[in-house]
């Protein structure tokens, strides 16, 4: 960097000196604070307010509880206090009501509830319903045939064994993964914001059909190499997102 | 950022006095007031809605800066502006207006002019140049951080930010960078 260059860059930061009004930031400060109060179910979080606030609860269930010995040994435990272990006590109670009832001719009648599913924490399944799937382009289809034969009829087990591509082809292409195509913007941008917070680089690209119709089409790439497409394909693909890759 | 999204509120603030005014200033310098602070506010409930997919590979303030540069792209393409699409000239070379060979002797110039019509020159900046160089001086990023937040290759930046220092340089006031011993 030439002193030129330096005298240039502390002139600027000389003028550079707006900041946020004190509106702006209380708007953003409240976004913050309300998220955290509204999500916190930890009973260790890292507020000493919230953990008094659920020793407090805890206690105050254990009073109900010694309170009212009669009800809870048959039927409900209070609706009304919501605790992170509530699944236990649908067990627990379910048992209770199957070991105490009379069984009127000595059969098994009750049925359990199917075990609830463990949360996979694969958020990205939350979308699909408004995915929209896109119909196949015959100039499309065609020309991702020619090119890319190789990578789209692969077993996606065997697909890292690709026939190989001449150097200079794989320094020159550039390699993207469509994870996904809406006529909503605003779907675009929030499966984008998605990815970025993944680590992916990921952008829109707006894409205008011959009948006019405007498609928003999230990319993740470019990749330079095959390898590292596929393998983001495959990632993404286990995110329950329907992909494609495309060869620009 | 990773404390946050297990419910520390003073992480957030910690990192929100950090990068307050910096990104601010970043939507500041390529729209209005209003838009700017529209902008501002929308980058930071993105990151407050995503913060538990936040992942530690790429830095905090890459990921916030590659949020406000998406935001960026998509006001612009609401706007209707294409210059972000465009096929990019710098990457080859721009032609730099050559500086005037005999600009005679130095005048006075008064500071603030000078702070001024920096700011009105970076303002005036190709898109994807001005974003290079706010990157640089508001966020503070290295050339490596700056090709991620602008989904692009590291050379690529570097001409970027390149080509907005020359432009930079030989159009601000001769004296403006002389004044200083």
């Amino acid at each position: 960097m030439s002193e030129h260059d330096d005298r240039l860059s502390r002139l600027y930061r000389q003028s550079s000196q707006e900041t946020p009004s004190s509106q702006l930031d209380r708007a953003v400060l409240d976004m913050a604070r309300k998220s955290v109060h509204r999500k916190v179910y930890s009973p260790f979080g890292a507020s000493w307010l919230v953990r008094g606030a659920t020793v407090g609860v805890m206690v105050l269930g254990v009073l109900l509880f010694l309170t009212m010995p009669e009800q809870t040994s048959y039927y409900d435990v209070p609706r009304d206090v919501e605790r992170p272990s509530s699944r236990v006590d649908e067990g627990l109670k379910e048992e209770r009501i199957e070991s105490d009832e009379p069984r009127l001719d000595g059969t098994t009648t009750k049925h359990k509830q199917p075990a609830m599913q463990e949360d996979t924490g694969l958020e990205f399944h939350d979308l699909l319903p408004e995915l929209e799937v896109e119909a196949e382009i015959p100039e499309e289809k065609a020309r991702r045939r020619t090119q890319q034969a190789p990578l789209a009829n692969e077993p996606a087990g065997t697909s890292l064994a690709t026939p190989p591509v001449p150097a200079a082809e794989k320094k020159t292409l550039s390699r993207y993964i469509q994870a996904g195509s809406f006529r909503n913007e605003q779907q675009a941008t929030d499966l984008r914001d998605r990815l970025t917070a993944l680590g992916y680089r990921a952008s829109i690209a707006a894409v205008t059909r011959d009948d006019g119709a405007v498609y928003y089409r999230v990319q993740v790439g470019p990749y330079a190499q095959d390898a590292d497409a596929i393998a983001a394909r495959q990632q993404l693909d286990s995110l329950g997102l329907e992909t494609r890759q495309l060869l620009e | 950022m990773l404390r946050y999204a297990a419910g520390d509120l003073e992480a957030f603030q910690r990192l929100y006095a950090l990068h307050r005014g910096g990104l601010y200033r970043y939507f500041l310098r390529q729209t209005n007031r209003t838009v700017a602070e529209e902008l501002f506010q929308d980058v930071w409930a993105r990151l407050i809605q995503h913060r538990k997919r936040y992942r530690p590979e790429a830095s905090f303030k890459t990921w916030l800066y590659t949020l406000a540069h998406n935001r960026l792209v998509d006001y612009w393409r609401r706007e209707g502006r294409r210059t972000v699409n465009e096929p990019e000239r710098g990457v080859d070379g721009y032609e730099l207006e050559s500086a005037d060979p005999d600009p005679g002797p130095p005048r006075r110039v008064d500071l603030r002019d000078c702070l001024e019509q920096l700011l009105q020159l970076v303002s005036g900046l190709p898109d994807l140049q001005r974003q290079a160089f706010l990157l640089r001086h508001e966020a503070g990023m290295t050339l490596a951080q700056i090709a991620e937040a602008m989904n692009t290759g590291a050379e690529t930046a570097k001409s970027r930010l390149r080509y907005a220092m020359d432009r930079l340089r030989s159009a601000i006031a001769r004296e403006c960078l002389e004044s200083e011993s």
